[in-house]
Formats: structure tokens, C-alpha cells, sequence
């Protein structure tokens, strides 16, 4: 699990889910595979860091279809 | 999403030359109005009835005094469904005039106060730390191993709170450069930033829809040098001036204003924009600085349908529309038109139009 202040990757080819209450404040988050937000979550998903860079990603929270439901 | 301190140049950002997609819960009203007047220091007020609003959503309130800042924002405590009684945490800091049914009758316009909704279940919060403000920014890039990249952005019901920085063209919502697919914020609360709304540079093929942007500085949206860009039914109120003066001079039309569409910056080109259904509800000096269409084309879609109100920018000027010949025509003609516009409660002009002889 990343702390705070490091770099996180999503590589090519990676699909993470995020379901965290809260995260460390990330220095960077590069996303070059598929970043996107639980939806069933039952509680507020919060998500902080300085820089947020989608490369050759993508960050979804919901969609079209089913949008987000609880907080982020 | 919460963006920490950062003192590096370019943090406090999202970047996005790939896809950011993101879709919040979806609310059932953009713009209510106030169905009884409303004092200051009062803490109830009356909405429509049967509105999607809980205790905890936070409601923008638009003047309806000439003072462009005389809006409120409150905390809802309560909403009653049927009755539309609305009970807020404090009290309203300035009159807002209402009544149970629209004015169009007599004035060809709802004068009501509008009354929208800031909050939504997905939030973009920025902070201010070191003066660094927060920005979505979407553009196209090549890379040094000459892959292209090419953003797309997609926000429905987001709400983007404290973005943007200071004294400064860096706006909470950025298209730069972004030029190869279609981008849309819709239905989105951008609202309490530090500077500019939303910026669209040097882009095409985006769509602002239905969205509420509320106390950003001077500009709630700026359109400059783009194509195929359309602003549709959005509400900006209490556009402010910013703290700061700037340098004027390189400025195609010095005006601040809710709308600033290809006026910002000499030589701005614009072609196929579409500025339509908008409403500025509190702005200085200008509601809407918009180019002209040709006289007589009664079908353009290029400026219609908006409306401008409580606009007084003292000691500046308070006009509903400053219009000015397209920069991006040619200038053998002399006629140059707007229409399908209204305006209430400007200092100044409703609509003022301007020959520049370009």
C-alpha cells in the first residue's frame, strides 16, 4: 500500500478499484491503465493527492449509466 | 478527491490527456426560483415545491438588486416538499425578491431570484495553500516517441469547490490545446474558486451544459480562440472581480464579465460557437461580451436566448451584453447585429454595442 508523499502507478493494463475511506495525500497519481471508484460502497470514498496525471488512462468515478451513488 | 499543499509549480492538479469520466448522483432541478420575497437576517424562505433538496445541501441564491454581489449561500436545515418552505443554518445576508408566480406576463422575463443547488455527491475540492489552485485540465499532447495523446473529459453532477488560482488565467475547468475529441460538463456546481470559472483555449468539440458557477473572479466562463464550443443553459452568478488588476492592454475587449467569448485576448478567432439559454445573474461590467452575428440571420445560434441581470460594476460600467464585431469575419461590413437577448436591472446599458474599427 502506497504512503504518503510517493508516487503511485496504474500501469498499462491494470484496472484498480478504489475503495478507501480516506488515502495519505499522494505526491502523484500517474494512471496509464484504468483508475475507477467502487460503487457500492457504503461509505464516502475520499481520495487525495497533489497531482493527478491520466496519461494513457483512464479515472472513472461512475457512469452514464450508473452513476455514483455515495460520496467521493 | 481533496488536493493537499503543494508548493511545486504544476501540482494541485489533474492533468488529463487520456479519459476522465466521472457521473454523480443526478438531482431533479438546475435552477428553482423564490416564490415569496425574502429579507435579510431571515433564516425561512418558499421554493417550488416537490424539489430534490435535503437537509445539508448547500443552495446559491442570485440578487435581484442592481449590486451584482448580492447574492447568499446557505446551508438548508430543512425543506418541506409540500409547501416548498425552505429553513437555512444562518440568515440571509441581503434582500432577494420572489413571488408565487413568474412576471413573464408583464415583463417578458422571470425577475424572481434563481436559486440553485452548489452541492453534489462527487466533489473536487481545491485549496489555496501557497497561492497554487487547483485545475482540471484537459488537453492533446504529442509525446517525445511521437504518440499523440487526447484528452477527454466527461463531468455530470460534479461539484468542483475552492479551484483555481489566483490572479491568474488558470481556471477550476481548463481545455487547452484540446482540439481531437468531444469533451461535455454537464449539470456541474463549479462554485467559490479564486479566479476564473471555466477556460477554453485553443480547443474544440466540448459542450457546457446545464451547469451552476457561482463567485468566481472576474470571469465565469472564457472562451478564447476555440471552434465548436457550446454554452447551454448554464447559470453564472456573482461573477466578482478579482483582487488583483491585470494588464489590460493585450486584452481584445477590456471587460470582465459572467461570459467572455473570444474577447479576452487580441487576435481571439472563434468559429461555430454556440452561446445560447444562459443566464448571468449578477456580474461586473458585463453579463455577456459576445461577437455579433450578421445582421439579419435570424437563425444564428451564435448569441440567443441569454439573459443578464443585476449588473453594476462600479465603479466601472454594468452592461447585460457587450457586443462587438466578430474578429473572426471579415470587416467589409458595417452591420453587425445582436438579438434575442434581455437584460434587467444593468447600471448601464442593456445591451451596448460597439463599432471597433478592426
Amino acid at each position: 500500500m502506497p504512503v504518503a508523499d510517493e508516487d503511485v502507478h496504474i500501469e498499462p493494463g491494470w484496472n484498480m478499484v478504489y475503495d478507501l475511506e480516506d488515502s495519505p495525500v499522494f505526491k502523484m497519481i500517474r494512471i496509464n491503465g484504468r483508475l475507477s471508484f467502487k460503487n457500492d460502497s457504503s461509505t464516502a470514498l475520499h481520495l487525495r493527492a497533489k497531482h493527478i496525471y491520466v496519461r494513457a488512462g483512464e479515472l472513472i468515478i461512475g457512469t452514464k449509466d450508473l452513476p455514483f451513488e455515495n460520496k467521493a | 478527491m481533496v488536493y493537499d499543499n503543494a508548493i511545486e509549480a504544476g501540482n494541485k492538479l489533474i492533468a488529463n490527456v487520456g479519459l476522465v469520466s466521472m457521473y454523480g448522483k443526478k438531482r431533479n432541478f438546475k435552477l428553482t426560483r423564490l416564490t415569496q420575497p425574502v429579507f435579510k437576517g431571515e433564516m425561512t424562505f418558499h421554493l417550488e415545491p416537490n424539489l430534490d433538496i435535503v437537509k445539508g445541501d448547500v443552495l446559491a441564491i442570485a440578487p435581484t438588486s442592481y449590486f451584482f454581489e448580492a447574492s447568499d449561500e446557505v446551508i438548508v436545515e430543512s425543506y418541506d416538499a409540500t409547501t416548498g418552505k425552505t429553513t437555512t443554518l444562518k440568515g440571509l445576508t441581503t434582500y432577494h425578491w420572489g413571488a408565487p408566480v413568474s412576471p413573464t406576463y408583464k415583463y417578458g422575463v422571470d425577475t424572481r431570484a434563481e436559486v440553485t443547488l452548489l452541492s453534489r455527491n462527487i466533489r473536487i475540492v481545491g485549496e489555496d495553500i501557497e497561492s497554487w489552485g487547483a485545475q482540471i485540465v484537459t488537453s492533446d499532447t504529442i509525446e517525445w516517441d511521437l504518440t499523440v495523446r487526447q484528452g477527454q473529459l466527461f463531468m455530470d453532477n460534479v461539484e468542483v469547490y475552492n479551484a483555481s488560482q489566483a490572479n491568474t488565467e488558470k481556471a477550476a475547468i481548463r481545455f487547452e490545446g484540446n482540439t481531437g475529441l468531444y469533451s461535455a460538463v454537464t449539470n456541474c456546481a463549479i462554485h467559490n474558486g479564486a479566479a476564473w470559472g471555466v477556460h477554453i483555449k485553443e480547443s474544440a468539440n466540448i459542450l457546457f451544459k446545464d451547469n451552476i458557477v457561482f463567485r468566481m473572479k472576474p470571469f465565469s466562463f472564457v472562451v478564447s480562440t476555440s471552434r465548436n464550443i457550446t454554452l447551454d443553459g448554464n447559470v453564472a452568478i456573482s461573477t466578482v472581480p478579482r483582487e488583483k488588476d491585470y494588464d489590460k492592454t493585450t486584452m481584445a475587449v477590456d471587460l470582465e464579465a459572467a461570459f467572455a467569448i473570444c474577447s479576452v485576448k487580441n487576435g481571439d478567432r472563434c468559429s461555430d460557437i454556440s452561446i445560447v439559454n444562459n443566464i448571468a445573474a449578477g456580474a461586473t461590467y458585463a453579463g455577456f461580451v459576445v461577437p455579433a452575428h450578421d445582421c439579419g440571420d435570424t437563425n444564428q445560434k451564435l448569441f440567443r436566448d441569454n439573459i443578464a441581470h443585476s449588473v453594476w460594476g462600479k465603479p466601472r460600467l454594468g452592461l447585460g451584453a457587450f457586443i462587438f464585431p466578430d474578429p473572426a469575419k471579415n470587416h467589409d461590413s458595417t452591420c453587425y447585429e445582436g438579438s434575442k437577448f434581455t437584460a434587467y436591472k444593468c447600471a448601464e446599458q442593456g445591451a451596448f454595442m460597439f463599432f471597433k474599427g478592426i
